[in-house]
């Protein structure tokens, strides 16, 4: 059966997905595959959230803010997933990471040399599906 | 002695449960803390920073319940933030003394870089984060 969501619930999703992720998120660049727990593969860098919170959502997309760069990466090895943390270190979500796209951790380069900067090539933007 | 709790006391009322940072620093240590707030009650997990599976090298079974929406209560993250310091210790890397000012420079480099970018776009962060990456390179020697 096909879904239908109206645009004000798509907001009221996306608004809430701002909330729960906060300000100065910790997102954690990691080897190996995602698998819904934290802490799987090896901490390669770690980007930050905007200080003032996450993002802004309109018309049911979310769309990051500026995210802090890692200057100086933590090891060397292909980034292949992230891990989103509150700044507290509570875990929240895992997803891929996406090369030169728009969706999750959008990086140039996935091959991280430990001392080298990593950072985000575009926004972050999530959208709700209708 | 007493001098000594004094000491953890004063560090524990610097405690603001607003940021791991407070109690944790990942480029000292062989692993990282994680909270986790699902289930009954609160449980800190220690993970390695290498290689994880995802199963924690020791969890702390707390007492704080788990409630909807409390995943930043700063009383109960505080309160997960003393007990993780009372582990913190084992698991800092042989070197930290030597890893300590290079540490403080990247740190200090990094708030800089989050107050400058508080509410821009990325594209504007990024020009920022661009400047600001030549003066460390040079301040750090890389």
């Amino acid at each position: 059966m096909a879904q239908n969501r109206t645009d004000a619930l798509r907001e009221d999703l996306m608004d809430a997905l701002n909330t729960a992720r906060g300000n100065s998120t910790r997102i954690e660049i990691r080897t190996l595959t995602n698998t819904g727990s934290a802490a799987v593969g090896t901490l390669l860098a770690l980007l930050t959230g905007n200080a003032v919170g996450w993002g802004t959502s309109t018309n049911g997309t979310l769309t990051s803010s500026a995210i802090t760069a890692d200057t100086s990466a933590d090891a060397t090895g292909t980034a292949a997933h992230y891990e989103l943390l509150t700044s507290t270190s509570t875990f929240l979500e895992d997803g891929l990471c996406d090369v030169g796209g728009t969706d999750g951790v959008t990086i140039d380069n996935t091959s991280i040399t430990a001392g080298q900067t990593v950072q985000m090539s575009g926004n972050w933007v999530n959208t709700a599906a209708y | 002695m007493q001098q000594l709790i004094d000491a953890e006391l004063a560090k524990m009322s610097e405690i603001l449960g607003i940021n791991i940072g407070e109690v944790w620093d990942y480029r000292l240590s062989t692993a990282t803390p994680v909270l986790q707030n699902s289930g009954e009650f609160w449980r800190i997990e220690i993970h390695p920073k290498a290689n994880g599976t995802g199963v924690p090298l020791e969890t702390i079974q707390t007492d704080i319940p788990c409630e909807k929406g409390d995943a930043r209560d700063p009383v109960k993250v505080a309160k997960c933030f003393n007990l993780i310091l009372g582990v913190r210790d084992k698991y800092s890397l042989p070197n930290i003394e030597e890893l300590k000012p290079r540490v403080a420079k990247i740190n200090a480099k990094a708030a800089m870089l989050a107050n400058a970018l508080k509410g821009k776009t990325v594209a504007e962060g990024n020009v920022i984060v661009e400047k600001a990456l030549k003066e460390l390179s040079a301040d750090i020697g890389e």
